[in-house]
């Protein structure tokens, strides 16, 4: 008996430019986390922030303690004068020079604040993968609880750790959620090199809830391994899904006439309508006989149907 | 006179630092290269796919 799919909603995924942008550090104990917890796994305190963040007080207080420096050589030289005059002028021209660092220390915050990230990454090798792994473990022990949070968990740390076993436990995850089209989902992160049963069924769902997803890189994926696909128990029914969508785009008809020709006949009426207007607005095109082939399975099916008159 | 020299000493911290931080920021990586040693730290080779 199949297993009963469960309906949920998944909490959005805040997608950063940087990966580096979903890495926490805990200012008192320097444990690292890719997770969203408010509280630090380690010691307890609400005390996380962004490794940039980290970064950026690192960089100030360098920058402090040199200003402090330059104030301390000011004291000194007002201290080692011995007329009013002297003194004015030490004290003139120390805070001038102080301003002028500081002035020039408010222009370089930026790139000493990447210079402190990458030192900090550098030095706390250890301290980020302790912290990926006790990230690893919260997420094994969610999955048992509440799968839903694990792929979560999953999910946010997949930014950060790429391997195929992240990637095979999202997926298998996925399929025992029921997907729809307002989910949000992706595919190109989740897809591995081994042929995979589970890959395949979802990257058979995608084609049908999110078609937008079904890219070159998936349908290259099912060619490869189509015909273990075939093997599978709805095989035809997955590689006629990924047909449907890839007829979406000319690009992909112009890349895969022969796939698309394979399954043009199990698609369904709708995807049919797409690939018949593509053809139509191409008469040029031959596509492999992917042409011929769609003129007699319209003649044959679709001749007297209305939609098919209005195919501009 | 130590006042003076305690200015100058001043002034010359003050270049100093001025061209250290020219030429760090001439060197200082881009976000991609920190995302690049981020990777590298959290799926050592081997682990990676």
């Amino acid at each position: 008996m199949m297993a009963k799919k469960k309906p949920l909603i998944l909490r959005p995924y805040h997608k950063t430019r940087y990966a580096y942008e979903k890495l926490r550090i805990c200012k008192h104990c320097r444990f690292f986390t890719v997770l969203w917890e408010d509280r630090c796994a380690n010691c307890g305190r609400e005390a996380l922030i962004p490794v940039m963040q980290q970064a950026r007080i690192q960089a100030k207080r360098s920058m402090q303690n040199e200003r402090l420096i330059a104030l301390l050589i000011t004291l000194a030289a007002v201290l080692f004068s011995q007329t009013l005059l002297q003194i004015i002028l030490c004290l003139a021209g120390g805070i001038l020079l102080t301003g002028l660092l500081w002035w020039f220390q408010r222009k370089m915050i930026e790139p000493e604040t990447r210079r402190q990230l990458e030192r900090l990454l550098r030095s706390s090798q250890r301290r980020i993968i302790e912290g990926i792994y006790t990230n690893l473990t919260t997420a094994s022990a969610a999955i048992k609880d509440d799968e839903q949070l694990g792929y979560e968990i999953l999910r946010e740390m997949a930014t950060i750790v790429h391997n195929d076993r992240i990637r095979l436990q999202q997926i298998m995850l996925l399929q025992s959620f029921a997907l729809r089209k307002d989910m949000d989902l992706t595919l190109e992160p989740l897809m591995i090199s081994d042929f995979e049963p589970a890959l395949a069924e979802y990257i058979g769902e995608l084609a049908k809830i999110k078609r937008e997803l079904i890219k070159h890189q998936a349908i290259r994926y099912v060619l490869r391994y189509e015909r273990e696909i075939l093997d599978m128990k709805n095989g035809v029914r997955i590689m006629a899904l990924v047909a449907g969508a890839a007829v979406r785009m000319k690009t992909y008809v112009d890349a895969y006439p022969d796939f698309i020709l394979r399954y043009v006949r199990h698609l369904p009426k709708d995807r049919f309508l797409r690939l018949y207007r593509l053809v139509r607005r191409n008469p040029d095109q031959t596509w492999n006989g992917l042409r011929n082939e769609v003129s007699a399975l319209y003649n044959e099916k679709y001749r007297w149907d209305p939609e098919f008159q209005n195919w501009d | 006179m130590i006042a003076y020299g305690c200015l100058g000493i001043l002034f010359l911290f003050i270049v100093i630092k001025i061209a250290v931080y020219f030429h760090r920021q001439k060197k200082a990586p881009t976000p991609e290269d920190i995302d690049e040693t981020l990777l590298e730290i959290a799926n050592p080779r081997g682990d990676r796919a």
